[in-house]
């Protein structure tokens, strides 16, 4: 019940005070202490960019400009130019339209991935308007839509492995769309334009498409107050695709005129189309590895399940083109880094980075 | 060789770069905002790993940003990775700063000294703490150069400052009681290290029972050294038994003893004796009783039984008990009769403790004989969770699925259901706090279903968490089962049919376009299944075994006989055929020798024709006008042909006609109904036929006759006939925009200034057809066109743009109109197809200068499909959002307590009491997005009602959201204050809302208990509206 629990009128240090200082082998003493890294996981709203974080703007000639807010940028860069968002949230108000061809590139939508910077999160929508044509967007996480052609029509925009809430066409003589590679999660507008390619993507609801392809989804809702996966998608090429068409007749898959469908999987039974992809035995309970109940995010694995394996080249996101789960950007990028946090007794930075190239 | 090379460079050269894997040429760094002053490190290979010591000789002590990116050979960069660090003053540290509890007043300093192995600085010292109070305390320290340079950031280390001094003292007490506390000497033991007590705690004044002993150290100046010690103990009686004390029921006061005997086995003592209960009155009682000691000190606890005193008087002749009624506590008691009336009955009875609450009840019996006479009995007892419940399980595979049976046990929290595979892994495949809406009730069987993992073999139990009678969380696990999931394919449950429909026995049928789809109804669930272009039809998942009758109920075809086949697995390999049938199709003939009526001033209103029939027979007439429309390309060319082709006519109209005079006239009007739909390039010819109601059963049909011609084209719907113009081949733009005028008038849009302008168009070209000027054509050109606002110049210009959009709202129109199937817009539908079918007879649309009237007709036309959409989604089916959303919703709450243990008492719960134990509503709206919206709800008593709770709402969760149609669940959770959780769903097949095109005003949720308190279990049983 006793214990030697009578502490002396003198504390004594020493040993925890010997764990928490060391010197260096060149016999400059100095402190070094262990602290337990955080990493900040913004949340999905973040709107704030930290001071720290700075947008490099890359002309077409490879001059670059440095911006710290995603206004700056857009509006400082030159027709031409490409904007890296690095890791980080980056709020962009509505009047902040895109007027210019240029190419923004994150870091990355996932928040697990390679890069240790984390992701790139563009908080609101972005506004592709008049003088945009041949923009992109890829790597980032949008919390709004991507809007295209508010004012006049707008071609050749590229939305590719990014994370967004839909893609909202604003006028039908736009053409030349191209979304691969998306997650999409909630309502969709393609305003009627023509030569629409969407391909490769997780998303809900196609809607109003005037021509185009659309190959390699999985189609998960309705939309747009509808139940229908394809609304008034006419005279386009719709093959390859899993639509999830749980609770709806059939009536519900497609509306539309003058389309080309083939080999596309319905996942709760039912065939449609010509050539309709048969897989034997398979049920939404047991043909992708992670469901996760249709949720359009990187949770989900849609990846099929060992006993369907040789289906996955078939249909579906991984076949075709295919999907890139990691959902990097075609740029390189950090994945780690060693940057303490103060200089040694020499005023030397001890750095340790790794770096790869784009795969 | 060489050309071959030169090939292979060539394919390098012209690859694109996107082919060949990028290589890293570099980095560049720079500090805070100095780009300028960047610097390169040479990088190559896909994946390069660097270190490098960086000079921040330039920059100042403070904080500073190291910024890095890196680019790849196609010139593309990665984004900026920025870090902060810290430029820290150089030197060695010399000294240890450090002070207490943020008293930088008093900071002191201790001196390093040389590093163990030469390396770096050790402080070893013992720091001043004679300040500080006994207790807990924080000591911050920090490296200080000898230039008296901070070096190092602050560190803090929190430490316990005890008492000092040598142990002298074990201080005690009994029951709480410290300040009667007693003490004890300690004596050093093992070199000091310890303390030991010698003597013993006199516990001989204690009562025999549980006692808590709590002790502490206290050293030589009587400061405490220790935190307190509790233990429990029991108190045990001591000696031999000797004695039995007794008494009855509570009656302690007048307790007796028995002496009792050595036991004969020599094992203890045995009382027998024959207690004088002469005083205890005849019925039902407790025996308590106790055994003590020779020197009557207790030595066991108290131990009751129930007797029964037996009347000392025999029971009066033909009396027998015939009633009893039970209750427990102050509740009403339920009379029952005794079903075997005797004068000695024996009533077995079992008392369910389930609704009653944890703690003391009293058990109230009375018993009434056949005289009138009763008597009452009562017994307190304790209703007490049981310490170590138990659960069956019962489990098997079914259907893919596993099926679990098990028992709930009382204060349950959570059930899960446990899986094993063959490999060892378990799995939570089942929880019925996640799963699933019931909540159970105690004791209940509980039976669901769960989605294996495991294939195979596997072994499945369940884990329940309760909390038990001292109100820790406890697990139980039930027995095992193990299982052999057979997970059979859907061959061999499901079934399909494969079906064709055909017409008369005829594969084609031109109505069948994809904008008329026939469905094909199943009898078993009603489902209707659409029938393709071809004809063709399919359904799938239709349990083996089914019985299904097919059939086709159309407003144009039927199904003459049913088809019904019994679903086997083969089924879906047969094509199934059904036929359908035109209805009407009994054969006609044409009387066409005399015509019985004639008609005249023949107008035609939107879809109303308007005319005057005049009766030429010499009787008079009775029967009906019939609008009956056919096929271009299946009219030969006269009335005859009409009947006897074998292809489908249509019957769009009638109206009739009652005891019409030789010679009289009569106004009718004929509204068109449904028109048939063709294909984009059908043309449809209408006749007007009468038949005459002879009671001959027979159809004949004779020509209705005008009196002034008209038109034998669609147009003719819509034309009012101009007796001047007899242009039967093309519709005159007079008839047009006269029908145009009539349509907008009908639809209700523009209908101001634009009939205006078009009466004034139509003014103008009267004149001009008159005159037969046509020069005068385009004197009004401009005119049409700046009412309109229009530049002529620009309207080529604006023409291809608006053709291409006029095809586009046609499509739309079309899309729509087919979609929603709404009837009274079908021939909406056709005028605008043939509208602009006809307008392509005067060439190419850009050369018709009243193109812009038919656009600003199409542009009306939107607006009324606009209203088509506003008026189909006011009807659709209920869309959950709008519930969600609607403020004017109000929840009620009752609640009805039931007791278990009579199954016919319940009791209304206050609204008081039900607010009182609520802690959290929410109302969740999960839609197809996954998205999770909530609302929350306060609880408020109903002042109309004090038995009922009504919610308000407070706010809604996210506060900007999209509902998202349709939607998957809705429900609403109440949390109670117990930290249980009620779900159920608001919204499912059984859900009574029904708003007929009404706001839903109010639901009311019944909640059932049968348990005591109220939230400890509830069971929906009814909500309605």
């Amino acid at each position: 019940m006793m214990q030697d629990g009578i502490i002396a009128k003198w504390l004594t240090l020493s040993l925890f005070l010997y764990l928490l200082l060391r010197a260096t082998r060149d016999n400059l003493s100095r402190i070094s202490m262990k602290r337990q890294v955080i990493t900040l996981l913004l949340a999905i709203l973040a709107l704030t960019a930290t001071q720290a974080q700075q947008i490099s703007v890359v002309t077409s000639s490879g001059a670059t400009n440095l911006y710290s807010t995603l206004q700056e940028a857009i509006e400082g860069a030159a027709a031409g130019s490409v904007i890296y968002l690095p890791g980080g949230g980056f709020p962009i108000a509505d009047e902040v339209k895109i007027t210019k061809k240029v190419t923004i590139i994150g870091i990355g939508h996932k928040t697990r991935n390679e890069n240790v910077d984390g992701n790139t999160i563009i908080g609101g929508n972005l506004w592709f308007n008049q003088g945009s044509s041949g923009s992109a967007v890829m790597g980032c996480y949008i919390s709004g839509n991507v809007n295209i052609g508010e004012d006049e029509k707008v071609d050749n925009i590229l939305v590719k492995l990014c994370n967004l809430n839909g893609i909202q066409v604003h006028n039908s003589e736009c053409k030349g769309l191209v979304v691969n590679q998306n997650y999409i999660r909630g309502d969709n507008n393609y305003g009627n334009a023509t030569d629409v390619t969407i391909s490769n993507n997780i998303t809900s609801q196609i809607f109003q498409v005037a021509s185009g392809t659309i190959k390699n989804n999985i189609i998960c809702y309705g939309g747009n107050g509808n139940y229908h996966r394809l609304l008034y998608v006419n005279r386009s090429i719709i093959n390859n695709n899993i639509i999830n068409n749980e609770g709806i007749s059939y009536d519900y898959i497609h509306y539309g005129s003058d389309c080309q469908t083939s080999h596309n999987y319905l996942v709760n039974g039912g065939s449609w189309g010509d050539d309709p992809v048969i897989i034997e035995g398979a049920t939404v309970n047991n043909l992708f590895e992670n469901l996760n109940g249709w949720a359009v995010n990187p949770m989900s694995n849609f990846h099929f399940t060992d006993d369907y394996e040789q289906y996955e080249t078939q249909v579906g996101i991984y076949a075709g083109t295919g999907f890139d789960d990691k959902q990097l950007p075609p740029t390189p990028y950090i994945v780690a880094k060693v940057i303490p946090e103060n200089t040694d007794a020499e005023g030397k930075l001890n750095i340790k980075v790794r770096v790869k190239a784009a795969e | 060789m060489k050309y071959f090379k030169g090939v292979f460079l060539l394919l390098l050269l012209v690859l694109p770069s996107q082919l060949c894997a990028q290589t890293l040429s570099r980095c560049e760094y720079w500090f805070d905002d100095d780009f300028a002053n960047r610097k390169n490190i040479s990088i190559s290979g896909t994946d390069a790993e660097f270190s490098r010591s960086i000079d921040t000789e330039s920059l100042d002590v403070g904080l500073h940003r190291f910024n890095i990116r890196v680019r790849q050979s196609d010139g593309k960069y990665s984004g900026v990775s920025t870090s902060t660090f810290q430029k820290v003053a150089s030197g060695e540290v010399k000294w240890l700063e450090y002070w207490f509890d943020g008293d930088r007043d008093n900071v002191k300093r201790m001196a390093g000294k040389e590093g163990y192995d030469g390396d770096g600085y050790k402080f070893v010292d013992e720091a001043d703490i004679s300040g500080l109070d006994v207790g807990m305390h924080n000591m911050f320290f920090r490296g200080v150069s000898d230039n008296g340079l901070v070096v190092t950031a602050v560190s803090v280390a929190p430490f316990q400052k005890y008492t000092s001094g040598v142990i002298k003292w074990l201080e005690y007490w009994i029951d709480g009681d410290i300040e009667n506390s007693q003490k004890l000497d300690a004596v050093a033991a093992n070199g000091g290290k310890e303390y030991r007590i010698v003597t013993d705690i006199d516990f001989s004044t204690l009562p025999v029972g549980q006692h808590r002993l709590s002790m502490r150290a206290v050293n030589e100046d009587g400061l405490v050294a220790t935190a307190v010690t509790t233990t429990p103990f029991i108190k045990q009686g001591s000696g031999e038994v000797q004695w039995l004390e007794y008494w009855i029921d509570g009656d302690k006061a007048h307790s007796k003893k028995v002496k009792g005997s050595p036991a004969s086995d020599g094992n203890g003592y045995t009382f027998v004796k024959n207690l004088d209960l002469s005083t205890v009155s005849p019925g039902h009682h407790r025996f308590y009783f106790r055994s003590m000691g020779a020197n009557a000190s207790l030595s066991t606890s108290v131990t009751s039984a129930p007797i029964i005193v037996k009347s000392r008087y025999d029971n009066p002749e033909g009396v027998t008990v015939d009633s009893y009624s039970f209750t427990v506590d102050d509740k009403e008691p339920i009379e029952r009769p005794v079903v075997n009336k005797k004068d000695i009955v024996n009533i077995p009875f079992s008392l369910r403790t389930q609704g009653l609450s944890m703690g003391e009840h009293t058990l109230k019996a009375k018993f009434t004989n056949s005289l009138g006479l009763s008597t009452s009995f009562e017994q307190a007892f304790t209703v007490v969770p049981p310490d170590n419940p138990s659960i069956n399980l019962e489990c098997w595979s079914y259907n893919t699925y596993v099926w679990v049976k098990y028992n709930s046990i009382p204060n349950d929290k959570q059930y899960e259901i446990i899986e094993r595979g063959s490999d060892g892994v378990e799995r939570v495949i089942g929880s019925w706090t996640a799963n699933r809406w019931i909540t159970t009730l105690y004791p209940d069987i509980i039976e669901n279903y769960c989605y294996p993992k495991a294939e195979g073999v596997a072994t499945y139990y369940i884990k329940a968490r309760y909390v038990d009678r001292n109100g820790f969380e406890d697990f139980v696990t039930s027995n095992e089962v193990t299982i052999n999931n057979i997970s059979p394919s859907n061959e061999d449950i499901y079934g399909g049919i494969v079906g064709q429909v055909k017409f008369n026995d005829n594969n084609n049928n031109s109505l069948l376009s994809p904008h008329k789809r026939l469905k094909v109804k199943f009898s078993d669930n009603g489902e209707e299944v659409s029938v393709q272009p071809n004809g063709t039809f399919h359904r799938d998942n239709i349990p083996l075994g089914t019985t299904v009758t097919m059939s086709i109920d159309d407003d144009d075809y039927y199904t003459y006989e049913s088809l019904t086949v019994v679903v086997d697995k083969k089924t879906r390999n047969n094509l199934l055929i059904i036929n359908a049938t035109v209805h009407d199709d009994v054969a006609v003939s044409v009387d066409n020798e005399d015509y019985d009526l004639t008609a005249n001033n023949f107008t035609i209103d939107g879809r109303v024709f308007d005319m005057d029939v005049k009766n030429l027979t010499d009787d008079v007439w009775t029967g009906i006008v019939d609008v009956i429309a056919i096929k271009k390309k299946d009219f030969r060319g006269n009335i005859e042909d009409l009947f006897n082709s074998a292809r489908p006519y249509y019957n769009v109209g009638y109206s009739y006609i009652e005891n019409l005079q030789r010679n009289n006239y009569k106004h009718i009007t004929i509204e068109v109904g449904a028109l048939p739909i063709g294909k984009n390039d059908e043309e449809f010819i209408f006749f007007f036929m009468t038949q005459k109601d002879d009671q001959s059963n027979t159809k004949q049909y004779k020509q209705l006759v005008f009196e002034s011609s008209y038109i034998h084209n669609p147009m003719a719907l819509f034309m009012s006939p101009d007796p001047e113009i007899d242009d039967v081949e093309y519709p005159s733009l007079n008839d047009f925009i006269y029908g145009i005028y009539k349509i907008m008038k009908e639809l209700d849009t523009w209908q101001g200034p634009f009939c205006k302008a078009i009466k004034k168009i139509n003014d103008k070209w009267e004149k001009f057809m008159e005159d037969g000027d046509l020069e005068q054509f385009e004197s009004f050109i401009p005119e049409i066109f700046i009412i309109f606002n229009k530049d002529i110049k620009n309207i080529y210009k604006d023409l291809s743009k608006d053709t291409k959009s006029v095809r586009e709202f046609y499509g739309r129109i079309k899309d729509i109109s087919d979609m929603h199937h709404n009837k009274p817009f079908d021939n909406f539908l056709l005028v605008c197809k043939n509208i602009f079918k006809d307008f392509g007879k005067y060439g190419p649309l850009k050369d018709n200068p009243f193109a812009q009237i038919y656009l600003l007709y199409l542009d009306a036309a939107e607006e009324a499909v606009n209203k088509i959409n506003a008026y189909q989604s006011t009807w659709t089916d209920i869309q959950l959002g709008d519930i969600f959303s609607n403020d004017n919703i109000t929840f009620k709450i009752e609640a009805i307590r039931n007791y278990g243990w009579f199954n016919l008492y319940s009791e209304s719960v206050s609204g008081a009491e039900i607010v009182e134990r609520i802690d959290d509503i929410q109302i969740f709206l999960e839609n197809t997005k996954d998205q999770q919206l909530v609302a929350s709800y306060t609880a408020r008593v109903n002042e109309e009602n004090s038995n009922e709770v009504v919610l308000r709402r407070e706010r809604l969760l996210p506060s900007t959201y999209d509902i998202g149609y349709p939607s998957n669940r809705f429900w609403m959770e109440i949390t109670w204050n117990s930290g249980r959780v009620s779900r159920f769903p608001l919204y499912d097949n059984y859900t009574k809302w029904d708003r007929n095109g009404q706001d839903v005003n109010a639901i009311t949720l019944k909640l059932k208990t049968t348990t005591y308190p109220l939230d400890h279990k509830i069971e929906i049983i009814e909500y309605y509206e």
